[in-house]
């Protein structure tokens, strides 16, 4: 019975994709309905799967259906199945419930929108392969999933197919995601190889049994971490991380509770799940959990810095999402996977809450997303602004909110292993957080109307279905962070998320302690007043954002914009990142361009353009010789036939 | 045979064997008769009549069954054996696809209905003949009987100029390819001491009484003549033009039916070399004709700008691929059930890749069977059918987890198996050239705006939902492969 | 004996050899067409030739059956030239190029 509910997990979205894409054109709304209503059943069926698993913590027995044998090519034997364990549940749990409210919501969001059924066959889709990434229990199956999200998320940014670059976001999403995926592919090859299984369970336990670990550990622990890295790459792709971290902001293009869903919630974790689904794995090369370290650092910071200029409401927040998925990543580097999940989970209802609530400024205003030209929705929008300053106070870390105990668990963590640089960069990177997250509710709610005149009179609170969304993420957004109270509170004797996964990342706990060289012990006082560090810094980035945003704008940032030109510049133009790009990846030179261009432009171009060029000359020498002639083509067969004669008796 | 009584015996279990083969060609005489007496205003009931006869003999086919053992019918000229039976279920199924859709692509052309359906139908019986011959003579007419369909069904369009035009070429070389093959059965004749049933062959050739020289030169005549039908260069000529300007529905047949045919009759003849030492010239002819398909089908459709020239060296690629385990076997007869069952997979993959590709273009109107451009922005227009070619093109690419993918893997796997790793290399490495014009295709209908008012495509219903069928059985396929892969 | 069926067989060659020239040499469809003929005939002749040698009679019956292929082949082809008279106004192979790259 277990079982057959845990299929119906992804296959009621499925349904939903069905219904709409065949007979969307017939049911219009209704089809609308009957996919808020099988997202809901999927949430129902995840909800108390999670409360047994978060119950029962370690005790819980993982769920494992296993469907179909899937195929069977030289030794590789890959069944199709799926495994609910602890992590599983925690992921369902938000996925589907947030999945739940945002379908709800695009009920009032997309409302008369001439796409309607494409929209949710194209959500259906995304959760129906979401949900296969989040339960499959092998790689190749999680891979299906993860192509499929992404397949989805290319879709749905090209939804406005007038808008211009939206067509053109999709692509940049897509190729980037290629080359994410070329890294998924390579690792999913080693792995088969090291391990000879691409069972994920399988995997696991080879990578904690120490008579496997050698295969893994091969030319002094440089195959695992290429295999890693190559792994990591796939995700800095799907997670949005330096270097391949420009395609989200461009992803906002699409419709915005797809931002909200997709491009902040679910989709782009599935890289931080990844790592953590195979921690044990990432534990053995102490190289790439340095790099994940570094590059969740470095793009929270530079995307922190993004985020504090844009002037596009949904930028903004688009460059928050790679921050604090920046954040998380961090928080993998170190080793503390918990507080990254747990940073997931949390992230997913504030920032979702967010996203809406942005819609829902979006909706009422007309389209209008530039945040110079807003200001003063407090009176008209109640409801959105409420829940908007909850899920900013969340995502800057006020206490006792969900950000407050996800972010300060991972800077605590950080500070504990003693990279100090990182945890300086960590903290910095809040402080903006706190900034920009204010500066975006100051501007858009308070202050006084800059909407045009026209614009300014139609303002309106959104119907039910976009409200009653805000206000349920909303609560998760206070609320969330009860789940995983610090250690220092609960004293091991309530439920808790960092027990209830233990056993997931068990094997790569003991890896990481064998390894480690000298305890760190950080006493007592000394988390409390970390703790206290981050409320201080919360107040500080919230104080400024009052002052710049509120109080002397636009005035005061301007004139702080003025002195601090240079630094100002960095962060509006993005750090030149896509101009980079432009130039140097996209135009065909990749990345040792800086470096080296001579070589790349003589030999490396010189190369591919020869090649190029050959298969292109053949393929015209080809089509030279299809002259149209048949007594040609009799020449042709009779010279093949020659050859053959002429092979035989003379070999 | 002498007794009167055994003869007699013989005869009813060959009919019994053949049973699908009659079922055709008596709905075929069926839909000529119908034809002449219902006129032209019901002649939509032709293709239901052929329809319900592919259909017959499905259940026919499934009637009579298979075992373990191959049965021979008709002193030894037809076999029926695991691999006859399941190429056979291709070659109706795919049959039973254009059945559907060619009622609505012969809409507005001038093309004889009565002998289109009944042309195609022997077509089918002929097809399922020549991958079941097993003697040489029977091979040979077989062989004929198929050419001599396709000559009528490719030049049939009576308006087109280029229709007749690819008749006359595929009518050229086909027939050079059939003297050829019948040279080659001449010395394979000859060298074996007078034998023309496979099995009396095998067996001379495991005697080693067999001048060896003779014997590799008719079967690389053979393999001369199989060329033609199986597009494999240099023996490819044609193909492209005559994709372009014949009927697509008779294109789809001659690409995949047809083609299955040629595969299964080539298996048969390659198996009798199993225990013999074949000369080095012929594994040496072998190689070059497989390696030069691959790269001339991949090398010639990158630049092409028509979809149905495309299809055609893409279809000439895929024939080398297919080649891939017949080449290792003659080296390596241990994995020659291995190697059968991989060809047989990849068969069924290519068959429903292409005939799906195949029903796309059909319903695309002239201008979406011409130039590729004309398909632009198509992902918008006719999503469904945009997203069912997607579907075809990722598959022919072979990117996981499509079907074919799997049959890809199959293969070269074979290829690995047998110590031929370069040739899987090679394989691979054509395929991944393959990216690069099946995905402009993808490209081009999703991502590019349509230059000038094209030609609105119609929307034949039937055709679509057929389409999304065939695509359906590709996804199947690609979830659940091992239900087809271990088909006996 | 073994003179005989390597001297049948050299002339079979020989005619076969021919016809293919021939086939590349022609302009006109019908002369290409009796070239491919002459083809099969040739590959008939050395069936017959190789049954008389090997002394299986029943060789020469695929005499019969190529004859018979051969009709019917015919057929097909001159209806198709036939049209294409029709369309072009002539059968010279060199003007079947409409169909090119």
């Amino acid at each position: 019975m277990l079982q057959f509910l845990i299929v119906l997990i992804p296959v009621l979205p499925l349904a939903a994709f069905v219904i709409n894409g065949l007979f969307g054109r017939w049911l219009g709304r209704a089809g609308g309905w009957l996919a808020v209503a099988c997202m809901g059943g999927s949430a129902a069926i995840s909800l108390p799967i999670f409360v047994m698993a978060f119950m029962q913590g370690e005790a819980f027995e993982p769920i494992a259906v296993t469907l179909w044998q899937w195929m069977a090519v030289g030794g590789l034997d890959i069944q199709v199945g799926f495994r609910v364990d602890q992590l599983s549940a925690l992921m369902l749990l938000f996925v589907t419930l947030v999945s739940f409210l945002v379908y709800l919501y695009s009920m009032g969001y997309m409302a008369g929108d001439p796409g309607f059924n494409r929209f949710f066959a194209y959500l259906g889709l995304f959760n129906f392969s979401m949900l296969v990434l989040v339960l499959a229990d092998s790689l190749p199956l999680l891979f299906v999933g993860w192509e499929g999200v992404g397949l989805c998320s290319y879709l749905l940014i090209g939804y406005y197919l007038s808008m211009p670059g939206a067509p053109d976001a999709g692509k940049k999403a897509f190729i980037v995601n290629r080359i994410g995926d070329f890294g998924f592919l390579v690792a999913m090859m080693m792995l088969f190889f090291a391990v000879g299984s691409l069972n994920i369970q399988a995997i696991v336990a080879a990578a904690a049994d120490e008579a496997t670990r050698p295969a893994l550990l091969a030319y002094g622990g440089g195959f695992v971490t290429i295999l890693t890295l190559a792994l990591f790459l796939g995700c800095t792709g799907k997670s949005a991380q330096i270097p391949l971290f420009t395609w989200l902001p461009d992803a906002m293009a699409g419709p915005t509770p797809v931002s909200a869903l997709i491009h902040a919630a679910t989709m782009v974790t599935a890289g931080v799940y990844l790592v953590v689904r195979l921690s044990a794995l990432f534990v053995l090369a102490p190289a790439t959990m340095m790099t994940i370290a570094v590059i969740g650092a470095a793009t929270a910071f530079v995307a922190g810095t993004i985020a504090l200029t844009q002037k596009d409401i949904k930028k903004v927040l688009a460059y928050s999402t790679v921050s604090q998925l920046g954040f998380m990543f961090l928080a993998c580097g170190i080793g503390a996977f918990v507080a990254g999940i747990f940073h997931v989970f949390t992230h997913s209802f504030f920032k979702a809450c967010l996203f809406l609530g942005a819609g829902s400024v979006i909706h009422a205003a007309h389209h209008i997303q530039d945040l110079e030209k807003m200001g003063g929705l407090k009176r008209a929008m109640p409801v959105t602004r409420w829940t908007f300053l909850i899920a900013c106070a969340a995502i800057a870390g006020l206490p006792p909110l969900a950000g407050f105990i996800s972010k300060d668990d991972i800077l605590w963590r950080t500070f504990a292993t003693g990279s100090l640089w990182l945890w300086g960069l960590a903290v910095v990177t809040a402080l903006m957080t706190a900034y920009y997250a204010f500066r975006v509710y100051f501007l858009t709610f308070e202050g006084k109307s800059r909407l045009p005149h026209d614009v300014e009179h139609h303002v309106h609170e959104s119907p039910w279905t976009m409200t009653v969304p805000l206000a349920v993420l909303a609560i998760g957004a206070i609320g969330a962070g009860l789940l995983n109270l610090p250690e220092l509170i609960h004293h091991g004797e309530w439920s808790m998320t960092s027990l209830m996964l233990a056993p997931v990342i068990a094997p790569a706990q003991a890896i990481l302690e064998a390894h480690r060289d000298h305890q760190v012990h950080v006493g007592l006082a000394v988390e409390l007043a970390q703790i206290g560090l981050s409320v201080v810094v919360a107040l500080v980035g919230v104080a400024l954002a009052w002052h710049f945003a509120l109080r002397t704008w636009p005035t005061g940032a301007e004139r702080l914009a003025h002195r601090l030109r240079p630094a100002w510049r960095l962060s509006a133009h993005r750090w030149w990142w896509d101009d980079i790009y432009m130039k140097f990846v996209a135009g065909g030179v990749w990345g040792l361009a800086l470096v080296s261009s001579w070589f790349d432009r003589w030999v490396i171009d010189g190369l591919l353009h020869t090649v190029a060029g050959l298969a292109r000359l053949g393929g015209r020498g080809v089509r030279q010789l299809q002259n149209g002639q048949p007594q040609l083509y009799a020449l042709v067969f009779l010279l093949g036939v020659n050859i053959v004669i002429l092979l035989i008796l003379w070999l | 045979m002498d007794d009167p009584q055994l003869f007699y015996d013989h005869v009813i279990e060959s009919m019994w064997l053949t049973l699908p083969l009659l079922v055709l060609l008596a709905a075929g005489l069926v839909v000529l008769a119908a034809d002449v007496l219902l006129g032209r205003e019901r002649s939509s009931w032709l293709p239901a009549i052929s329809g319900v006869g592919v259909a017959g003999a499905l259940a026919a086919l499934w009637a009579v069954g298979v075992g373990p053992e191959p049965l021979y019918a008709y002193s030894e000229a037809l076999v029926l054996d695991r691999l006859t039976f399941y190429a056979d279920n291709i070659i109706l199924g795919g049959m039973l696809f254009l059945f559907l859709i060619s009622p609505r692509w012969l809409e507005g052309r001038w093309i004889p209905r009565g002998e289109y359906y009944a042309l195609l139908l022997f077509a089918a019986m002929s097809m399922m003949a020549l991958g079941r011959s097993s003697e040489l003579l029977a091979l040979f007419l077989n062989f004929e009987l198929l050419s001599i369909c396709f000559y009528v069904l490719i030049g049939m369009d009576k308006r087109s100029e280029r229709s007749s035009e690819a008749g006359f070429k595929y009518f050229l070389l086909g027939s050079l390819a059939a003297a050829f093959l019948l040279f080659g059965i001449v010395f394979v004749f000859g060298a074996s001491g007078g034998m023309t049933r496979f099995s009396r062959i095998a067996e001379a050739l495991a005697g080693g009484t067999v001048e060896p020289r003779l014997m590799a030169l008719g079967l690389g005549l053979m393999l001369v003549g199989f060329g033609f039908k199986l597009t494999l260069a240099p023996f490819h000529m044609y193909a492209p033009d005559v994709y372009e300007g014949a009927p697509t529905p008779v294109v789809a047949a001659v690409a995949t039916g047809s083609k299955v045919a040629g595969f299964t009759a080539m298996f048969h003849v390659l198996q009798l070399t199993l225990d013999w030492a074949a000369p080095v010239g012929l594994w040496i002819a072998l190689y070059a004709i497989v390696v030069t398909s691959m790269i001339v089908g991949n090398v010639g459709a990158l630049v092409q700008p028509n979809i149905k020239r495309l299809l055609a060296y893409s279809s000439i690629a895929h024939s080398g691929y297919t080649m891939v385990p017949m080449v290792v076997v003659l080296a390596r007869p241990d994995l020659w059930l291995g190697a059968r069952d991989a060809i047989a997979f990849y068969l069924l993959a290519y068959t429903v890749m292409t005939l799906l590709a195949f029903g796309i273009v059909g319903s695309m109107g002239t201008a979406g069977e011409g130039r590729i451009g004309a398909w632009a922005g198509l992902g918008r227009r006719a999503p469904w059918r945009a997203a069912a070619m997607a579907l075809a093109m990722l598959s022919l690419i072979g990117i996981p987890p499509t079907v074919g993918f799997f049959g890809k893997v199959a293969l070269f796997r074979v290829a690995i198996d047998g110590n031929h790793l370069w040739l899987a290399v090679v394989g691979v490495l054509a395929s991944a050239a393959s990216v690069f014009y099946y995905l402009r295709v993808v490209v081009t209908m999703y991502m590019e705006e349509p230059a000038e008012a094209v030609e609105s495509p119609r929307l034949p219903g039937m055709a679509t939902a057929l389409a999304l069928a065939v695509a359906a059985t590709g996804i199947f396929l690609a979830i659940w492969p091992l239900l087809a892969a271990r088909p006996y | 004996m073994e003179l005989m069926i390597q001297g049948n067989l050299l002339l079979a060659a020989a005619i076969f050899s021919i016809g293919a020239v021939g086939i590349l040499w022609k302009r006109n469809a019908l002369a290409i067409f009796m070239c491919i003929e002459l083809m099969f005939n040739a590959a008939t002749l050395g069936f017959i030739s190789f049954a008389q040698a090997l002394g299986r009679p029943e060789g020469v019956a695929v005499f019969l059956f190529v004859i018979t292929v051969a009709a019917a082949e015919a057929a097909v082809g001159l209806a198709l030239f036939i049209k294409l008279f029709n369309d072009k106004g002539n059968i010279e192979a060199e003007e079947m190029n409409l169909l090119q790259d």
